[in-house]
């Protein structure tokens, strides 16, 4: 009898495998998730703006293209030629268009705080001559 | 081990919730060459121009023929765009900046019109942005 509960103690342990596996996905998944958002979003200082909303999901399926204050233009971590730019958005504008024939993709502009607005011109002329009318500006909230 | 890969899960988890702090602010681009009909037919009054210059390292605001300066020219530069819309309520803003002028400007006059736009219960002012000399001709 004695025996026979303490071989009954000895063997109660948790099983940790399958909470240490399910750590491991959401880590994976959160390293995944943070390398795409900075590989996307250069690190710049961001304007600052208290009306600035929310990216709703629809938004983030667009092009985001940085301007450093250096007036580079970066797309998916990449420093790209404007030649390279409106090849970019010229392929952009074929992905999905309205019944008018208007691309309904958009296009979000994070430019540097201290960028020069002719670069950010630019970018916007580049958007109309391929008919990308739906253009934001990525700006940082600050609600203070 | 199972410590740290807690704290890893808790750094990864609070490091993607400062990525969302960041938002946008939507640009209405003018279409086909600048003039939109939907704007023309809407737009019997004169535009509001709000230019945006650099002076010897310090940025001025010119609404018409005021000018703007100092720290406070954004609080001055909504209450002169509200003033007007108020008595002209279907007009739209042109801004209009230097080449050379910081972003942060062009975002700040940007804000003080979606500011009104909270005010008019979300009805948005049409703002355009001056195109390029060699584009526009």
């Amino acid at each position: 009898m004695n025996r026979r509960n303490s071989y009954s103690q000895e063997d109660i342990k948790m099983d940790m495998t399958p909470m240490i596996d399910v750590i491991f996905n959401l880590i994976i998944f959160f390293m995944l998730v943070t390398q795409m958002v900075t590989v996307e979003r250069a690190e710049l200082i961001m304007p600052i703006a208290d009306e600035a909303i929310e990216e709703k999901t629809g938004d983030k399926e667009g092009l985001v293209i940085n301007i450093h204050k250096d007036a580079q233009i970066e797309v998916s971590g990449r420093i790209i030629s404007w030649q390279e730019l409106n090849k970019l958005l010229f392929e952009e504008s074929k992905i999905s268009s309205d019944e008018n024939g208007l691309p309904t993709r958009s296009v979000v502009i994070r430019a540097d705080i201290k960028a020069p607005y002719k670069s950010v011109q630019q970018v916007m002329m580049e958007c109309t001559k391929n008919k990308i009318y739906k253009v934001s500006f990525g700006a940082k909230i600050d609600k203070n | 081990m199972i410590d740290v890969t807690f704290l890893l899960l808790i750094f990864f988890m609070c490091t993607l919730n400062f990525k969302a702090l960041e938002g946008i602010l939507q640009a209405y681009l003018p279409k086909e060459d600048g003039q939109s009909k939907a704007f023309i037919d809407k737009e019997p009054e004169e535009p509001i121009t709000v230019k945006l210059l650099k002076e010897q390292q310090e940025t001025f605001i010119w609404v018409g023929d005021v000018k703007l300066s100092g720290a406070d020219r954004y609080k001055q530069l909504y209450t002169k765009i509200r003033y007007i819309i108020a008595k002209t309520p279907n007009t739209s803003v042109i801004i209009d900046p230097d080449i050379d002028i910081p972003f942060q400007e062009v975002i700040s006059t940007l804000n003080v019109c979606r500011k009104i736009d909270q005010e008019r219960g979300g009805k948005p002012i049409p703002v355009k942005f001056t195109t390029l000399p060699e584009e526009s001709g």
